[in-house]
């Protein structure tokens, strides 16, 4: 089964697709990563998918120094200082003839990151479809999944088609028009709030939380679906009484009800190695279960669905 | 905060796993369950026993069998088992509601020489060379025991280590040997092995052995087993019962044509009356310790054990505690008639209903007293020990014994057959998560949900069972099988798992009580996997290579197969070559073996136990029973067959990135790798590199990335799919000793370590010496990169009803399957997988971590239970190539 007759199919760069995934949304889901994020967050536990494109990752571990990956660059990118690998960063997210990965036979360097097409997509899915059980569907998230606009849409228009649930995740910083673009093919929308302190929301994600805002407002007016906001709970940056209280009142403003907050990990650190990115989440500790059980217990007083982790009740 | 995981692995591995490595501290299983104070007292007694052998039974039945010379065979043989059981010693133990077993040892066994005597001789040197010269003892040069828990793994003080399992008193070992050579040139095996050499191809066989291409010989190694019991004529009749059944037919059949029916009847008689012996000398020992004993309670327990057992050694069970000893009972007389493994007790559950539901009724039994004396039950079963070689106890089964207990299926009408009695048996398996009786669910869409999630919250206790088996899809492959046999629809609903996974013919019995008739169901064949047992394919393909040589020993196998070899083509052709050259002479010299077993060992009491033999006259090497198309050939290592192929056909015929000579030297050189036999770890994780690994990397590279089984991707899985259809299709082209085509088994058990750890690298990219890829579908650890739906589908990309059974190995963190709503989800996953017309899956809920820390201190985790190919055991008792290799196992994980 094809998506569609004979429409040309959107092509798109993710970075993984992740099958029997069951803490974003109903059911055992398809999780479709998208490349491309407008925020740059300290956190991030994808950075390899801040990208458009494809990115380089590099484990030193693994490299053996054999020198093949520095003959095979057709760019000059990759060079040896003092028996350490340097990889010109600025060439590589450019390229687009990556042969020093092909010719790492000990997969130190390794792409993340690859184009393919919607229709492909479907296929998967459709394949996915098969194994899901009751409830079940997919969910995009990324990176930012609505950034590929057109590619997003016809993933999830076609699904909406097939009666597969659909859900996003969203940082909500994007043009309300893509939003605008998707909401009738969309089922459920989890959009992270980081912040509501403007200032301090740009000292941890690189971008504003205007946009984000009012966006937020507007959704929850015109979206039918199910929206859950979802907060990654930072100690020492958003987890203060101040903003819990703040965000209580935006999310009463909005009229929905419902959040989920999820605890920091450090699980993508490594990540940050492999592409020689420097990780700014070190300094924020991992919060504890009777922190977030207090920060749940706040919002639940104020009459606010609160779940923690992986509890969202779907 | 999705978190994509395809870069989390740790780098320090030299091959990505799918998911990143388990945070936190080591995930202890969401469900933890304590047996009543009775069994948690046996189950420590049990820990603290050592696996014992004994010479009483063998003693006995060499002398009687002496004594009888001349005799008509059946009935020598009858008498000879009679007077082992005669003369067992009893024991009975403080606390047991069920009473005997095998010896007089709580793990008691003994040793069958009638079966083979090679074995213990092998200490006697001259006899050991005499049997290398035929290739028979290879097999346990290359097999490790686990060397914790109950295994006496080496001599100490007065006992003397046997196979590196079984301790035997010091001063029973001269008898031992003095039994065993009484048996030289007259046992099953040395019988066999003269007429098998009759076999034109017969040279040809020896050498496949020795390269261990196959495993072992089917005929005197596990002659019975894999099959499913029957209790129905104990149950119905009584033994007293049965004798005058036997009395009357004799009298109907003597001077008639047709003679031995007449022996028959009398040797079923002769064996019965044994076994009344036997049992009454149990109940002897009980009121002798009621005697002794002075505490209340246990006084009465005794004299109830004793009065019990004098009822049921002539009359039929009056309550569900009867019938339960009863079925006990007659298992052990079964197991202990031959050396069997895998004799299962089926649906007991629907077996024992009627019984159950009659004092549940009348209020004589509560559901507490039913799950205390389910638990004892399952201690019994655990402690069932299976004598044989090294080689089988070790290599094949791990020293499993495989007594599958099935829950679920279709009723004779083909309703759901699941009742509340099988609520409790799974309960009592999580309340006393003993290995055996291990546990299957039989799933049709038409059981109730909540059965299905009672099944699913034993899953979830880490134990490995119940394994998901397909009722639908065996009984696909049950009436397509045994149609020209006569089976209807209806008895192929009677069907259960004998064995670890083989699906066995069924049928439904009518048994009474309380004026109503009860349909229930039991085996009607003989062991159903029996016949070609074990060829290893990576082997095979290696010889491919080779053309015919054995590289490990340097000796030539096959004839060299004339093929050049320049195309793909070739190399399949003459892969199929080599395997049919396979096939065709272990099928001639294993009916012989079989042929030999049935004249010189029949079976008796199993025999009289299957319908139809006791109407017939005849035992089960007789075609007595009602199903007897049930020889097949068994294989393992498929998956890396058919990576090894596709890296082939990629690498050298169509991309042209290296020659067939290239690749033979990169096996040659293990790749730059150290043998893992040298470095004693078995999973591609933790391998040793040579100094001159660089100059191979680019070839290990391009055979590692080639396509790989488990992705969903075509390439290879129409390469799986046309080994398949191939494979289900030949092994009908040859005949078993009942002159019946054959058919396919796809089970690994456990062969895939020591049949791995004689293989070269292969061209998929394993290295030498390391163990397959487990089960028939699971794919290679590590190279299922797609994640499980993937692994689904190319799992399911052909028709698993063509073959005795599929199996999937899954690992699952605690995680994935988390709480309710985890456990609807994990119950979802797998109807799906079911609903594609999969035959079978079985999950390790387990946090690897927990396994490697169990692997440093295994004292610490004694009563640690993993899955296994197809059965479920006690991490301790595994042996390391397993325990690497379940460790190496891709491990799901959602975060």
């Amino acid at each position: 089964m094809t998506l569609s007759g004979n429409k040309t199919s959107a092509s798109g760069y993710v970075f993984d697709i992740q099958g029997l995934s069951v803490h974003d949304g109903p059911g055992c889901r398809t999780l479709i990563f998208l490349n491309g994020c407008t925020l740059n967050c300290h956190w991030c536990s994808n950075p390899e998918g801040i990208s458009l494109q494809q990115s380089l990752m590099y484990s030193p571990l693994k490299c053996i120094g054999d020198g093949n990956c520095i003959t095979s660059c057709l760019h000059n990118a990759i060079h040896l200082e003092k028996d350490k690998l340097v990889i010109s960063r600025e060439i590589c997210d450019q390229c687009k003839t990556p042969t020093c990965v092909n010719d790492c036979y000990t997969n130190a360097l390794q792409l993340s990151g690859y184009e393919i097409s919607a229709s492909r997509i479907y296929e998967i899915i459709q394949r996915d479809r098969q194994f899901w059980g009751r409830d079940g569907g997919i969910t995009l998230t990324g990176g930012e999944p609505l950034l590929q606009i057109d590619f997003a849409k016809e993933i999830l228009s076609a699904c909406y088609d097939a009666y597969i649930h659909t859900a996003i995740e969203t940082c909500g910083n994007i043009p309300w028009d893509n939003f605008k673009k998707v909401l009738p093919f969309i089922d459920w929308i989890f959009f992270d709030l980081k912040h509501m302190n403007n200032s301090v929301h740009k000292r941890g994600t690189g971008g504003e939380n205007t946009l984000i805002l009012k966006n937020a407002k507007q959704l929850s007016k015109e979206f039918e679906g199910r929206l859950i906001f979802r907060i990654p709970i930072i100690p020492n940056f958003n987890d203060s009484q101040e903003n819990i209280e703040e965000v209580i009142s935006f999310i009463k403003e909005t009229g929905r009800k419902e959040i989920n907050i999820l605890p920091l990990h450090h699980l993508g650190r490594e990540k940050y190695e492999r592409l020689n990115k420097k990780y700014l989440a070190s300094k924020y500790p991992v919060p504890t279960i009777d922190q977030l059980k207090k920060i749940e217990k706040v919002f639940r007083d104020s009459g606010i669905d609160c779940y923690v982790d992986s509890e969202t009740p779907f | 905060m999705a978190t994509n995981k395809d870069f989390l692995e740790c780098s320090t591995d030299l091959y990505n796993y799918y998911g990143p490595k388990p945070k936190g501290d080591i995930q202890s299983r969401e469900i933890n369950k304590t047996p009543s104070p009775r069994v948690d007292k046996a189950r420590q007694l049990y820990f603290e026993t050592k696996s014992s052998a004994s010479v009483e039974f063998p003693y006995w039945y060499t002398r009687k069998w002496q004594d009888l010379e001349g005799e008509v065979p059946i009935i020598r043989r009858a008498e000879a088992l009679k007077a082992g059981f005669e003369h067992l010693t009893p024991a009975i133990f403080p606390g047991e509601l069920l009473a005997m077993g095998k010896a007089h040892y709580l793990r008691g066994s003994y040793p069958m020489p009638w079966l083979s005597e090679a074995f213990f001789l092998a200490q006697e040197d001259e006899m050991y060379k005499e049997i290398q010269k035929a290739g028979k003892v290879s097999a346990d040069e290359v097999t490790t025991m686990g060397q914790g828990g109950g295994n006496v793994t080496k001599s100490s003080g007065n006992v003397i280590s046997i196979a590196g399992k079984f301790g035997l008193r010091k001063e029973e070992m001269p008898m031992l040997l003095k039994v065993a050579k009484k048996w030289h040139n007259r046992s099953v095996d040395d019988v066999g092995h003269k007429y098998e050499q009759l076999v034109p191809d017969y040279k040809t066989k020896e050498e496949i052995m020795r390269a261990v291409i196959c495993m072992f010989d089917s005929g005197y190694t596990l002659p019975q087993g894999r099959e499913v019991m029957n209790y129905f004529y104990p149950l119905q009749y009584g033994i007293e019962g049965i004798i005058n059944i036997c009395k009357e037919k004799a009298s109907d059949t003597a001077g008639y044509p047709g003679m031995d029916r007449l022996y028959f009847y009398k040797a079923v008689q002769t064996m019965l009356e044994g076994l009344q012996t036997w049992i009454n000398n149990y109940a002897k020992e009980a009121r002798f310790m009621a005697s002794l004993e002075e505490t209340q309670g246990q006084k009465e327990e005794y004299l109830e054990v004793a009065e019990r057992l004098e009822w049921l050694s002539k009359n039929k069970a009056r309550n569900f505690h009867d019938a339960l000893q009863l079925v006990w009972i007659f298992h052990v007389a079964v197991l202990n008639e031959d050396a069997i493994s895998g004799l299962s007790p089926g649906r007991l559950g629907q077996v024992l209903y009627p019984y159950w539901k009659q004092d549940m009724d009348n209020g004589t039994l509560t559901n507490e007293k039913t799950i205390e004396l389910l638990e004892c039950m399952r201690m019994k079963f655990t402690e069932i020990d299976c004598f044989a070689s090294m080689g089988v106890v070790g290599g094949v089964l791990s020293g499993n014994t495989f007594n599958n207990l099935c829950v679920g299926g279709l009723d004779k009408d083909g309703e759901s057959a699941a009742n509340e009695l099988e609520m409790l048996i799974m309960e009592s398996a999580m309340t006393c998560d003993t290995p055996q009786p291990t546990l299957s669910l039989l799933y049709d869409e038409k059981l109730p949900e909540d059965f299905l999630l009672k099944g699913i919250e034993c899953t979830k206790i880490g134990t490995g069972y119940p394994a998901w088996v397909n009722n639908r899809v065996a009984m696909e492959f049950l009436l397509s099988n045994f149609k020209k046999e006569g089976m209807e629809l209806e008895e192929a609903r009677a069907w259960s798992l004998g064995g670890c996974l083989e699906t066995s013919p069924s049928s439904w019995m009518p048994l009474e009580l309380n004026g109503i008739t009860h349909y229930i169901p039991g085996g009607s064949a003989p062991a159903t996997s029996v016949g070609v047992h074990f060829i290893s394919l990576p082997k095979v393909l290696e010889a491919v290579l080779f053309d015919g040589m054995d590289m490990r020993t340097g000796q030539r196998v096959y004839p060299p197969h004339g093929f050049k070899l320049d195309s793909y083509e070739e190399v399949w052709e003459a892969f199929k070559k080599y395997f049919s050259i396979t096939v065709e002479v272990l099928t001639l010299t294993n009916n012989i073996q079989h042929d030999v077993w049935g004249k010189i060992s029949p079976s008796i009491i199993n025999s009289m136990l299957k319908p139809d033999c006791l109407d017939l006259g005849k035992d089960i090497s007789n075609k007595g029973c009602r199903y007897n198309r049930t020889f097949n050939v068994e294989v393992c290592g498929g998956v890396n067959l058919v990576n090894s192929l596709a890296s082939i056909k990629k690498n050298v015929y169509e991309e042209n990135s290296f020659s067939l000579n290239d690749l033979r030297s990169a096996i040659d050189a293990n790749f730059g790798y150290v043998s893992a036999l040298e470095t004693g770890s078995y999973s591609l994780t933790e391998q040793l590199k040579t100094k001159d690994y660089k100059e191979w990397l680019k070839i290990h590279k391009l055979c590692f990335d080639a396509p790989k089984y488990g992705n969903d991707d075509k390439y290879v899985d129409d390469l799986f799919k046309e080994w398949q259809i191939w494979f289900n299709k030949m092994c009908k082209d040859y005949r078993s000793l009942y002159d019946e085509p054959m058919y396919s088994c796809q089970i690994s058990v456990s062969t895939h370590a020591p049949m791995g750890a004689v293989t070269l690298a292969t061209p998929d990219g394993r290295l030498c010496g390391t163990t397959f890829a487990d089960g028939s579908v699971s794919a290679y650890p590590g190279t299922d990169k797609n994640g499980p739906y993937a692994l689904f589908s190319s799992a399911t990309c052909y028709n698993h009803a063509l073959s005795q059974n599929s199996q999937l190995n899954m690992k699952i963190h605690p995680s994935v399957v988390k709480g309710r709503e985890g456990s609807r989800k994990f119950l979802e996953m797998i109807k799906a997988y079911l609903r594609k017309g999969a035959f079978h899956a079985q999950f390790n809920v387990v946090d690897s971590r927990m396994l490697k820390a169990a692997q440093k201190n295994p004292e610490t985790y004694r009563g640690l239970m993993v899955r296994v190919a197809g059965f479920t055991q006690y991490w301790v008792e595994l042996g390391k190539q397993i325990q690497d290799e379940v460790i190496a196992r891709t491990e799901y994980e959602e975060i």
